[in-house]
């Protein structure tokens, strides 16, 4: 402790102190009338005036008032969780201890992200789920990521153990470009790779404030993306949340060896904040997570031939199908029809082709031999983040925030392929002036991809690294053939000839395989490698005025803007880049029109934002909502809903050569790049089909979704029960999806050339699909507060997907039913100090589509424990935690790890 | 404590039901599965060792030491089955394959297996010249690659089927891992190449003589003679008996010997050298049934080389030729080709 101590000095060293201008003081201390420790972050004001301190994390406060105040004066204590205590002073000086008794009263949460404007969360207009300080010091989950599971109609898709990725309203998948997540206001999408970054490079546990998550589309308060939801992730005012507080998670993982040998868990976090003066406080938080990673080890046979089972999970061992292709199995991608071999045999063996050529009546699609996931990436996770504020009161209405977020690691990803995601950087900067009335912030978000790269290219290259696929299949036709003249049925022949071409192969773990491996995974894609370079960044500026207190007598009138700015810069190794940085320049404006009527026994909220992509048309969308007050604390809600995206960057301008096609941006640009006006492209699709044709490539638009929604919440049963239910209708149009095409290599171009191989390229080209697709689904939830500090909170949820065409991938990817149950007491026993939370979630199975592999994700549940026991004497809290209890294992979406249990025994000081 | 104790009575049915409930497993995703096709029924093996027809072949098989191979489902093979009446037709009994060396038996019993395939009497080609179908009879050494074999030659007409020149009396016995043909006589492996073949008959001694007039100061190599001793060459030959060509050299009024052609230029002896070899082997059973034009090792040097008119009944007929030369003796097969003999010399121009 005293160690600690002599750090917060140190650190408070650092700073100049602040001298304080103000006359009259009031101090004192506030504890909890229940378990008798001090309360940090209670909030201390004069009564009828909103200025007012914060307890720091001893209780202890120091109000300054101006010399003018007239004794005596009323102070409100408050606190969420807390009642409201007012408390007489007659005079200015130390007061006596102030008590606050706990209140379990629900209901009275406020959200921010529903309106722009705090809002009680029973007055929210549309869907809203909130996670509390309390709840996710109250969670058994290691990581307080995972907590968005708990909420009604959320999918998570984990990567890994640090890539997870939620949404709402289905079409989950890694790297969801159809949700967007904000942290303090920045939105935190990787601006090249396009996946958000929120649980890798966002905010330490212990500088979470709320999660705030909105469901369905949410454009018009947010702009372009979020056409599933919004995540909101705020964190913690230096301000109000003081002091020293570190929390360190020791666990195990893998405890049944199933996958990987037991191995530990580390996640410790640390923030330090202070209040330097009235004007001036700051925060600095760091944390680090180290884990061997669940591993992805779906060794089942995908079907990778063109047709109706493309992508699908067929039967097929190594040893059972020649063109074995294992899901988490890489570099057995490469295939070959080795009738090419065995034809190329005959002719130079005339005597053999009559024999040969009864061999040869049909393909004979051989594969390459791959490597594991476990063999080629060996995920390990290491996460480390850095984070902190400066903020500076500059009057007493405008605050000034320099604030960063910065974090590396490893990790892995899953996109079209699985990517290890070796040292990527992230860091997000930025500043931001804050008014009652009025908001003004730009920030930028740096990235670095780092040492990412391809485990499926990279495993590929390795593989001709170590012997080229034209002598391996010729070696393993050669073999084939002998062991076909020897009598070996086709199976046998075959695994006779891997075992003859795959001599030489190197054994994953010995030095030569790691250097090998090393040297292509560090090589860029461009130059015949499988590394990703990535250094784009994104440039933001947005304000807000709320308008209210000149119109507040008409309507409540909300305007605001931003314009943002990415800059691509890959070294041509991702985007269509080599020349120069590619600009894309971004701007929007919306305004919100908020009225009641009736005593606000109905209140209108307007809104309609209009955005503009230099690459893209510009694009209105509106919502209207309506609230309705059924009876006091009881709404019904409805709203109207429109969102968008604009194509990821990734699919504006994506320039890269991948396993025999080039992935093209959609933007025009690129199609001039690519000349398919003077050299046209023919559809590959029907090249297959054995016709050539030309492949129209229309103007390539946003997608964009409407959607209804009714909604009621809540409270009954005096008080005691909370409860949420929703029901929506989703339209999406001009789905993003690509398509294959085909085009001449030569300087003069004629049709024919791309019949052949040799003189064309293939590219795919994101469009629009024309297919309209319809979702619908709703959601309940019942929060129930027992007596003794008891709570029961449950919920169920369900997302449909309407009729599309028969074959028409959706990538849906959304279960039919999923339910949560959280059941838990904060404060048991005498003393209250014991407290416990159980988190039971279940959801069904359902078809996951991607463009990895098509298949069944199986219906799975996962039961999550804790026991905490406080102790307020050094206000710590010892907790046992468990995810997923029971140790079963399950994935999320195909390719993805099974994840199994985590335990873990964690210990935090100063948890507020 | 008690108070803890009734708040955990109040929650333990609860906890009990979640724990329950999640003790249902969580399906993890399962192994791939294989693709398993073991073939059902009987092996060749079995066959052999069952059927009373095939004592002889069954202790041929044995002593060739290949009936693990034969019993092995996850093998496949194409067996050319003398039953024991083929054997005895063939002149050779069980104290026959018993007396001889296991070598000879083996490379007997190996001549009539064709690896690695189930060649069903249906996909049998009907084309003219016989398939090539690699035995598992391993050229010996100096040959040291494994793909080279000893070939037979499947053919058929109709619903009938020949293993060289051997008819198929019962066709597609079907085997788990693979199928048998029971043939009427045993199919003799042939033991040397077509020049060595030629050069043993005593009716040959002409055309003998002809190839090495032939051959006079042709490089070595891309002689008649290195391609009729290539163990690897496929070849058929329209072989003139000596009385046919001393019918030629009469005509000529030339002397009624070999010597002879060495009065005639060499490229008439090419010639005519060249339009009695046929690229591909046909036995008997396979020459087409109406008068067919075939090419001959004339056409492939030079392509408008007039073409050989063949007739299974009439016998071959040279583009000079009045009338058809008949076929005198049939199916002298070597390792590298087989020769029928004619009465009459066939003439290109």
């Amino acid at each position: 402790m005293k160690r600690l101590a002599c750090f917060a000095a140190l650190l408070l060293m650092m700073l100049p102190a602040i001298v304080n201008a103000q006359n009259v003081v009031i101090t004192g201390n506030v504890k909890s009338a229940s378990g008798g420790e001090s309360l940090g972050s209670v909030s201390v004001t004069l009564k009828g005036n909103a200025n007012g301190t914060f307890t720091d994390s001893k209780g202890n406060f120091r109000l300054s008032l101006p010399s003018s105040t007239k004794f005596p004066v009323t102070i409100l204590f408050s606190s969420i969780g807390f009642g409201i205590s007012e408390v007489n002073v007659a005079a200015a000086g130390e007061i006596k201890a102030v008590a606050l008794n706990p209140t379990s009263t629900l209901g009275e949460e406020v959200v921010v992200s529903a309106t722009r404007t705090p809002t009680k969360i029973l007055e929210s207009p549309v869907s809203i789920e909130r996670v509390s300080l309390a709840a996710i010091r109250n969670s058994p989950s290691a990581d307080y990521y995972d907590m968005a599971t708990n909420l009604k109609g959320v999918d998570m898709v984990a990567s890994s153990l640090t890539f997870k990725t939620v949404t709402t309203r289905g079409f989950a998948g890694s790297g969801n470009t159809r949700f967007t997540q904000i942290v303090d206001g920045m939105d935190n999408q990787a601006p090249g790779l396009n996946f958000s970054v929120g649980s890798i490079a966002a905010l330490n546990e212990l500088d979470v404030e709320s999660m705030e998550l909105l469901q369905g589309a949410s454009s018009a308060l947010y702009g372009p993306g979020g056409m599933n939801g919004t995540l909101l992730i705020n964190s913690k005012d230096p301000f109000k949340y003081q002091g020293l507080s570190f929390q360190m998670k020791n666990g195990m993982m893998h405890t049944d060896g199933k996958y990987r040998d037991p191995a530990p868990y580390y996640n410790w976090d640390v923030r330090y904040a202070k209040k330097v003066s009235d004007r001036f406080a700051y925060k600095f938080t760091a944390g680090i997570i180290q884990a061997k990673d669940w591993l992805a080890a779906d060794s089942r046979n995908i079907n990778r031939a063109p047709g109706a089972n493309f992508n699908t999970i067929n039967p097929g061992t190594r040893n059972t199908d020649p063109n074995y292709d294992g899901l988490n199995f890489y570099g057995d991608e490469t295939n070959l029809d080795l009738n090419l071999v065995l034809n190329g045999i005959a002719g130079q063996a005339p005597f053999l082709a009559p024999y040969i050529s009864t061999l040869t009546g049909s393909p004979n699609m051989v594969s390459r031999t791959g490597y594991s996931e476990r063999e080629v990436t060996n995920p390990n996770t290491i996460n480390f983040k850095l984070g902190g504020s400066l903020n500076y009161k500059l009057t007493n209405s405008i605050e000034a925030i320099l604030s960063a977020n910065w974090g590396t690691g490893n990790t892995v990803y899953t996109g079209s392929e699985r990517y290890s995601i070796l040292d990527l950087k992230l860091g997000q900067y930025k500043l931001e002036f804050k008014h009652k009335n009025w908001m003004l912030r730009a920030y930028t978000t740096q990235e670095n991809a780092g040492q990412a790269y391809n485990t499926t290219v990279t495993t590929r290259l390795f593989n001709e690294s170590w012997k080229g696929s034209q002598q391996w299949f010729t070696e393993y036709g050669q073999a084939f053939l002998n062991g076909k003249l020897n009598g070996m049925s086709h199976m046998d022949a075959h695994n006779l000839a891997r075992s003859l071409a795959d001599i030489g192969r190197p054994v994953a773990g010995t030095a030569r395989f790691q250097s090998l491996y090393d040297a292509v995974r560090s090589r860029p894609i461009s130059k015949g490698g499988g590394r990703l370079i990535d250094r784009t960044n994104l440039y933001a500026v947005e304000g807000q005025y709320n308008l209210s207190e000149l119109t507040g007598k008409f309507a409540e009138v909300l305007v605001g803007g931003n314009f943002r700015r990415f800059l691509l810069n890959s070294e041509g190794t991702l985007f269509a880049d080599s020349a120069n940085k590619i600009p894309i320049n971004e701007y929007g404006a919306y305004v919100q029109v908020a009225k009641g009527f009736a005593n606000d026994l109905i209140k209108f909220t307007v809104s309609g934002r209009f955005d503009k992509n230099e690459n893209f048309k510009g694009r209105f969308t509106p919502r209207a909502t309506m609230l309705f007050r059924v009876a006091k604390d009881n709404h019904i809600r409805f709203s109207y809903q429109t969102a968008y995206r604009f194509p990821s960057t990734q699919q504006q301008y994506i320039n890269l050569a991948v396993g025999g096609a080039i992935l093209s941006g959609g933007v025009p640009a690129m199609k001039d790049f690519y000349k398919v006006t003077t050299n046209p492209v023919y559809s590959v699709a029907a090249l297959g089909a054995g016709q050539l044709k030309v492949q129209e490539l229309p103007e390539f638009n946003p997608e964009s979704v409407t959607s209804f929604e009714l909604g009621y919440r809540g409270l009954l049963a005096n008080s005691r029960l909370l409860v949420d239910a929703y029901g929506y209708i989703g339209n999406y149009q001009d789905f993003i999806t690509r398509v294959l095409v085909a085009q001449s290599i030569r300087s003069t171009p004629s049709p024919a050339d791309v019949i052949n191989a040799a003189t064309r390229r293939i590219i795919s080209f994101p469009v629009n699909s024309p297919t309209p697709v319809k979702t619908s689904g709703y959601g309940v939830s019942l929060e129930y507060k027992f007596k003794k500090g008891f709570y029961l909170n449950t919920n169920f949820s369900s997302d449909i997907l309407g009729d599309v065409p028969q074959g028409y991938i959706t990538y849906f990817n959304a279960p039919k039913y999923r339910a949560n149950a959280t059941f838990g007491n904060t404060g048991l026993g005498k003393s209250k100090r014991l407290g416990f939370n159980f988190v039971y979630r279940f959801q069904s199975e359902f078809y996951f589509e991607s463009d990895l592999a098509n298949g069944n994700v199986p219906s799975y549940q996962v039961l999550d424990a804790q026991i905490s026991y406080r102790l307020p004497a050094v206000n710590s809290v010892l907790k046992l935690g468990a995810n997923n209890l029971l140790n079963q294992y399950y994935i999320t979406a195909l390719a993805n790890p099974s994840i199994g249990g985590l335990y873990y025994v964690s210990f935090g000081y100063n948890i507020f | 404590m008690k108070k803890i104790y009734n708040s955990f009575k109040f929650i333990l049915p609860l906890v009990l039901l979640i724990v329950v409930v999640s003790t249902s497993c969580n399906k993890d995703v399962p192994a791939a599965m294989p693709i398993v096709s073991i073939p059902a029924g009987s092996t060749i093996g079995d066959i052999l060792t069952t059927n009373p027809n095939f004592t002889i072949l069954r202790a041929a098989v044995i002593k060739a030491g290949m009936m693990d191979a034969v019993s092995n489902k996850s093998n496949v093979f194409t067996v050319f089955a003398p039953s024991n009446a083929a054997f005895t037709a063939s002149g050779i009994s069980l104290t026959t394959i018993n007396a001889l060396p296991a070598a000879s038996v083996a490379s007997i019993v190996q001549y009539h297996v064709i690896p690695g395939r189930k060649l069903m009497s249906s996909a049998v080609p009907t084309s003219f010249p016989n398939v090539q179908m690699p035995t598992s009879f391993i050229i010996p050494a100096p040959n040291t690659n494994p793909l080279v074999r000893f070939s037979n030659f499947p053919s058929r007409r109709g619903d009938r089927v020949w293993v060289n020149n051997i008819p198929v009396v019962t066709p597609d016995v079907n085997a788990a891992n693979g199928a048998i043909h029971v043939t009427a006589a045993v199919v003799a492996p042939p033991t040397r190449v077509l020049l060595d073949t030629i050069a043993r008959d005593g009716d040959m001694s002409y055309l003998v003589a002809a190839i090495l007039r032939a051959d006079a100061g042709a490089p070595a190599g891309s002689r008649f003679q290195d391609f009729l001793a290539n163990p690897l060459a496929n070849l058929t030959v329209m072989a003139p008996t000596n009385t046919a060509f001393n019918a030629l050299f009469t005509a000529l009024r030339l002397p009624a010997s070999p010597a002879s052609f060495g009065l005639l230029p060499v490229a008439t002896v090419q010639g005519i050298v060249a339009y009695h070899v046929l690229v591909g082997r046909a036995f008997s059973p396979n020459l087409p049934t109406a008068a067919t034009q075939v090419p001959t090792l004339l056409s492939s040097s030079l392509p408008t080389a007039p073409l050989l008119t063949v007739d299974g009944t009439q016998g071959v007929r040279g583009a000079r030729n009045p009338s058809f030369s008949r076929i005198t003796a049939v199916d002298r097969h070597a390792i590298n080709g087989v020769y029928h003999k004619i009465d009459q010399v066939l003439m290109p121009q």
